[in-house]
């Protein structure tokens, strides 16, 4: 008789595991539908605490697709909607940071792939900071340079040993 | 390995988006014959008005239109 496979058996490390149903996202989600997860991320998005923190971090540079997906994934983690609600939901809150953005005049990086380049301020920010790292390296007194090492003679690979199972030992 | 779906979740939102958009506009009455139809035809069947992908496409026009409202009409993408 053949031994039927068990697929109910533990997987490797889910003994250290909490037990099914104590994290958030294993239990079903407060909101269910893309409404209802819209209607929770739009007014928050909206209030003022957050424009202002996700003002700020737009101005670093950081890409909004990446800002969405963390966002999408925290409500995720918090058990408030699904993985696959976060993902159909993401397009819509890429498109509200994007409203935030232009609303405040700020000059933001997308993620998305028809970016050109990198953003002009950035790219100034980056041209500033060599400018001062030229001036101060003029500042000051250069170190007098190292004494050029000497070659070492190269090694010359040695004749290829032959190395088969019938090769005879030297 | 792709870790953001952001982008391709971005831009086949707006293709939905868009064509929507062209649906509802096709979908206006046309010609001036008797037999014509004289309502404004609904473009999206009720299978289509409940699918996630078109709300979320919905959502995604309203705020897009708003944005250009800002912008003037034009985008940055």
């Amino acid at each position: 008789m053949v031994a039927e496979p068990q697929f109910d058996a533990p997987i490797p490390g889910m003994g250290m595991t909490h037990e099914l149903g104590a994290r958030p996202w294993q239990n079903p989600p407060l909101y269910s539908t893309v409404d209802e997860a819209l209607d929770y991320y739009i007014p928050r998005m909206a209030s003022d605490d957050f424009s202002e923190q996700l003002m700020d971090v737009m101005e670093m540079g950081i890409p909004l697709t990446t800002l969405a997906n963390t966002v999408q994934l925290s409500g995720v983690m918090d058990g408030k909607h699904s993985a696959d609600v976060g993902i159909l939901i993401m397009p819509v809150l890429i498109e509200m940071m994007r409203f935030i953005g232009d609303s405040a005049g700020i000059e933001y990086t997308t993620g998305l792939d028809k970016d050109k380049g990198p953003r002009s301020s950035l790219v100034t920010k980056a041209i500033n900071k060599l400018r001062v790292e030229e001036q101060n390296e003029e500042a000051t007194p250069q170190e007098a340079e190292a004494p050029a090492q000497e070659e070492l003679p190269m090694e010359m690979p040695d004749e290829p040993q032959p190395s088969g199972l019938m090769a005879r030992r030297a | 390995m792709e870790t953001n779906v952001g982008p391709r979740g971005y831009f086949k939102t707006e293709g939905l988006a868009n064509e929507l958009r062209n649906r509802s506009v096709q979908a206006e009455p046309s010609g001036n014959g008797l037999l014509r139809p004289t309502r404004r035809q609904n473009p999206m069947t009720p299978e289509l008005e409940d699918s996630p992908a078109v709300r979320v496409a919905e959502y995604f026009n309203t705020i897009r239109d708003k944005r250009m409202e800002i912008n003037g009409g034009r985008t940055t993408v």
